[in-house]
């Protein structure tokens, strides 16, 4: 997937919540693919045009269920702090 | 990502920088096509920088970035640039190759066994002219003595002088020079060298008895001469018309023992000779292990006067009083060999002490000449420097940069200084003897000397850098942006370092026209005689005299010869470094070291030689006895400038009647003084050189192979040895000093190139920065010389501070190099004065260009910009 079908994805996923700074998602992705937990590659689009597009490595599926571990032990903790309150 | 892969894009950006232009490029077009939009995008240069840091090693792309920024700045100043590298080159490639050769011609060990044992004698004594002196020849009787002495602690050895001389392999049409050596037969054991292909002499065949026709030949020249042919063993060498038998090849990394001269070949010296003087070398002494050498050597001081004692008992009693004091009075000294003996050391010890120290002034010179470029250009960047600032550069980026600039003139010229290393070493060594005797030394590439100079370069050009940084780092972006940095309290450091250049242009300069006076004056030397077109033949007998009567045959065969005009015949040719001194009584006064020379014409030598005779007449031609011809300075010296006709002289206890005064001439060298001379005729003799005036249409080398043929053929029983110009005897002796005159006068020319730009750059600078108030001193009708003087006083102020600290290092360097000097007392106005003007005209050769421009202010163009 490339840059401009990721960040459509994410404003798509999050119901038009999150609208970032589009050119922002590409020093992140830079930094993941630098990580090594995505690995990017020239393909060319459904347009016919030639974009950088991006596969989550072994690597990258391992980190994001480490990340969804701990979103999801803070996202636990700050709703049991919510719900006490 | 890997490092590697992040160190080729800081490298190499250009493929990344595509990259990632495109991939926000190809965002940007979707979304337009999705009509969103572009401003969603949000600031592209920011993202764009902020994924090429991740995807970079950061400093180093900086550093590349640097490279190229000071590549493309030091592009922009070509003139300054290419006076920056090439004086450090030169700087570091003369100090380099100088050091070179110090270190092949001093501290090169020899490749032999255990070469820290090797040591030599050296003694104090008087030469003939009863002044005090080092010599280092021993006779074979002394030797022998000596080595009993002292056997079971140490061995000796006796090594020869090394001669070049002329010999064949059988024919005797093909002569060849070759460097003769004389060695005792133990020598080689000794020095633990090993055959590379036969054997070497042994020791035994040191006895009296032993055939000593053998030889042995260096393995270079086997090479060289013979393509490695292993038949060379058998072959002969005829040398003084004998043969010798080629017994074998010495190692081939063993050059010899003399420094600055490669032995060829080798012949064994005989211990004692049946009559004559007896051979004559340098002691080499190997101390047994566990002998100290401190030890060893107040034995051999105590040791050595008593053998001398023995010695001179034959003939202590008729020998003049001064000759066995200066025999006997002798101090000895040991001293090692490790790094060979030959007079190299004595006589190059000072020119390469001058060359070197010449040279690191230079560098010197060089290394403040770029300080003041950089800081010159840095200063003119201030306004540059204010404007990086206020768009976010941090000052430590800006310090980085200009560091990277100096780095890179460093790193430019220290690189085409080893280039010029490598070409200037072999050109010093080939220029320090004339081409028929070169000195030849092993100019070992090593790499830490030239690193040397290479690390001064980069540190006088980091450390300038560096100065240059701090000042910018200073500089206060609002002020340096407006133009409005003051010049005078920045340009403090400039004129310090121009007054430094100018005192180092004055030393070098005036060293060089110390060399170039002396220079002019040893060719200008009235000598006495004709140089031009004169050949001399040295002919000698093996054993024994040849009658007056045939010398007479073969001078007239000589002069019979197509290409001669005149023909003389002397003992031994005139400038070769060497004289003659007898027991001579004189006035009634009996003379020994000190007195005349003596000296062997025959009848027509003075005519032949162009020598003036002054009163009375020359040598009868059938030949006479009991008659001496004296020069002017006998009349002066002896007869209180009266005439010496009809006195007599008395040598070795004969009389001889004064027949004729000649003209003073120069008998041993070119820098020697006035001394008498006596000329007794030739007779029977046991050599004779032949002074041929030649014509000038016959070609030396024609006439000198017509020579050989005719004495082969008609005088068989003499031997010719070499054939030479006279004047390639007064050239030998100039080439030392040509080769240091045309080096201290190249020196000097770069040196007031150097000191010139210097001035140059910072005085362009000055009217650059004070052209506002130049202009504001225009406007208000200051006449022009008001205008020169601000350029003037700054310029001649910074050349005169230079010259007055200039003049204090020229007298340290006068005090070196007097043993250099030839008619020269100290420091005179006649060298002090031209050194002077050639820097004044180098300083304001340089201020020319700065006051044409003050000079030319359009005030209103100037005041209207500002």
């Amino acid at each position: 997937m490339h840059g401009y079908a990721i960040m459509n994805a994410i404003h798509g996923a999050s119901a038009e919540a999150l609208k970032l700074e589009q050119g922002s998602l590409y020093p992140a992705l830079h930094r993941m693919e630098e990580a090594g937990w995505i690995e990017g590659e020239w393909v060319e689009s459904e347009a016919g045009k030639l974009v950088r597009g991006y596969a989550v490595t072994k690597k990258g599926k391992k980190a994001l269920e480490e990340a969804e571990d701990k979103w999801a032990r803070v996202s636990l903790a700050v709703n049991r702090v919510l719900e006490g309150v | 990502m890997g490092l590697w892969k992040r160190i080729q894009n800081a490298l190499m950006p250009g493929r990344l920088d595509r990259e990632l232009q495109q991939e926000l490029e190809s965002h940007r077009e979707e979304m337009c096509a999705d009509g969103v939009d572009e401003r969603w995008l949000g600031q592209e240069l920011k993202h764009r920088e902020e994924s090429r840091d991740i995807k970079t090693v950061v400093w180093l792309d900086c550093l590349r970035a640097d490279v190229v920024f000071g590549l493309r700045q030091l592009g922009r100043h070509k003139l300054g640039t290419a006076t920056a590298v090439l004086s450090l080159a030169l700087g570091i490639g003369a100090a380099a190759a100088t050091l070179q050769l110090i270190k092949a011609g001093f501290w090169r060990v020899m490749p032999v066994e255990k070469p820290e044992q090797l040591h030599f004698l050296r003694f104090a004594t008087m030469n003939i002219d009863g002044k005090p002196r080092e010599q280092d020849a021993f006779r074979t009787p002394e030797v022998k003595l000596m080595a009993a002495g002292v056997a079971g602690d140490a061995e000796m050895a006796m090594v020869g002088f090394a001669d070049r001389q002329d010999v064949h392999f059988g024919e005797a049409s093909r002569v060849e020079r070759v460097s003769r050596q004389y060695v005792s037969a133990g020598f080689f054991e000794l020095m633990g060298l090993r055959p590379e292909m036969g054997r070497l002499f042994r020791k035994e065949e040191e006895q009296p008895a032993a055939d000593h026709r053998i030889a042995v030949i260096r393995g270079e020249y086997w090479l060289r001469r013979f393509g490695g042919e292993p038949r060379v063993i058998g072959k002969k060498i005829f040398h003084d018309g004998e043969p010798h038998v080629v017994v074998g090849v010495v190692e081939g990394d063993f050059t010899g023992t003399s420094v600055g001269n490669y032995t060829d070949l080798y012949l064994p010296m005989p211990t004692e000779r049946p009559k004559g003087a007896q051979p004559a070398g340098r002691l080499m002494l190997r101390l047994r292990d566990g002998v100290q050498p401190a030890a060893m050597e107040q034995r051999l001081k105590a040791l050595f006067p008593q053998v001398r004692g023995e010695l001179s008992k034959q003939w202590a009693a008729t020998a003049p009083k001064s000759y066995l004091e200066a025999y006997l009075n002798v101090q000895l000294k040991m001293l090692p060999a490790m790094h060979g003996m030959s007079n190299f050391h004595r006589d190059y010890r000072t020119p390469l002490t001058v060359l070197g120290l010449t040279t690191l002034l230079l560098l010197g010179l060089a290394c403040a000449g770029v300080a003041n470029l950089l800081l010159a250009q840095s200063t003119g960047r201030v306004r540059e420097m204010g404007i990086r600032m206020a768009i976010g550069a941090g000052r430590l980026r800006l310090m980085q940069l200009l560091f990277v600039e100096s780095g890179l003139l460093g790193l430019a010229g220290a690189s085409l200084g080893l280039v010029f290393t490598l070409w200037a070493g072999p050109m010093l060594l080939r220029g320090m003897n004339p081409a028929d005797n070169p000195v030849r030394m092993a100019l070992a590439t090593d790499w830490r000397l030239p690193l040397v100079g290479w690390v001064l370069a980069l540190l006088t050009t980091v450390a300038c850098g560096m100065l240059a940084a701090w000042r910018v780092s200073r500089v206060d972006p609002a002020t340096a942006i407006r133009g409005e940095v003051s010049g005078k309290r920045r340009l403090g450091a400039l004129h310090a370092l121009l007054g430094v250049q100018i005192a180092f242009c004055v030393v070098v300069c005036f060293v060089a026209v110390l060399m170039l006076t002396t220079l002019r004056n040893l060719e200008n030397q009235r000598l006495g005689f004709a140089v031009e077109q004169v050949l001399l033949v040295k002919t000698y007998l093996p054993q024994g005299k040849l009658e007056w009567s045939r010398w007479q045959q073969a001078l007239e065969r000589v002069k019979a010869a197509p290409g001669v005009q005149k023909v003389g015949l002397s003992g031994w040719p005139l400038q070769t470094g060497s004289a003659n001194i007898g027991d001579i009584e004189i006035a009634g006064r009996r003379l020994g070291l000190g007195g005349p020379f003596t000296f062997f014409a025959a009848p027509g030598w003075l005519d032949a030689m162009a020598v003036e005779l002054l009163e009375g007449r020359d040598f009868c031609a059938g030949g006479e006895n009991a008659v001496v011809l004296v020069s002017e300075q006998v009349s002066r010296e002896f007869f209180a400038g009266k005439s010496p006709i009809g006195q007599t002289v008395k040598w070795d206890g004969q009389m001889s009647r004064i027949i004729g005064v000649v003209r003073d001439l120069l008998m041993r060298d070119l820098k020697e003084e006035t001394r008498s001379i006596l000329y007794f005729p030739f007779g029977a003799m046991s050599q004779g050189v032949f002074s041929i005036r030649m014509n000038g249409a016959v070609r030396e080398a024609d006439l000198a192979a017509r020579l050989r043929g005719m004495f082969t053929k008609e005088f068989p029983q003499l031997q010719v040895g070499l054939i030479r110009s006279q004047k390639s005897l007064i050239d030998a002796q100039l080439v030392g000093d040509r080769l240091l005159a045309a080096v201290a006068g190249f020196f000097a020319a770069v040196a007031l190139v150097l000191a010139g730009l210097g001035i140059y750059g910072v005085f362009s600078l000055v009217v650059e920065q004070r052209r506002k108030e130049i202009a504001i001193r225009m406007a208000v009708s200051a006449g022009w010389w008001a205008t020169a003087r601000i350029v003037l006083r700054d310029g001649l102020g910074a050349a005169a501070v230079g010259l007055l600290g200039g003049l204090a290092g020229v007298f340290g360097a006068e005090a070196m190099m007097r043993s250099l000097v030839f008619g020269i007392v100290g420091v005179e106005s006649t060298v002090v004065l031209p050194t002077a003007g050639v820097v004044l005209v180098a300083a304001l050769g340089g201020l020319g260009w700065p006051l044409t421009r003050a000079l030319r202010t359009d005030p209103a163009l100037v005041l209207r910009s500002e």
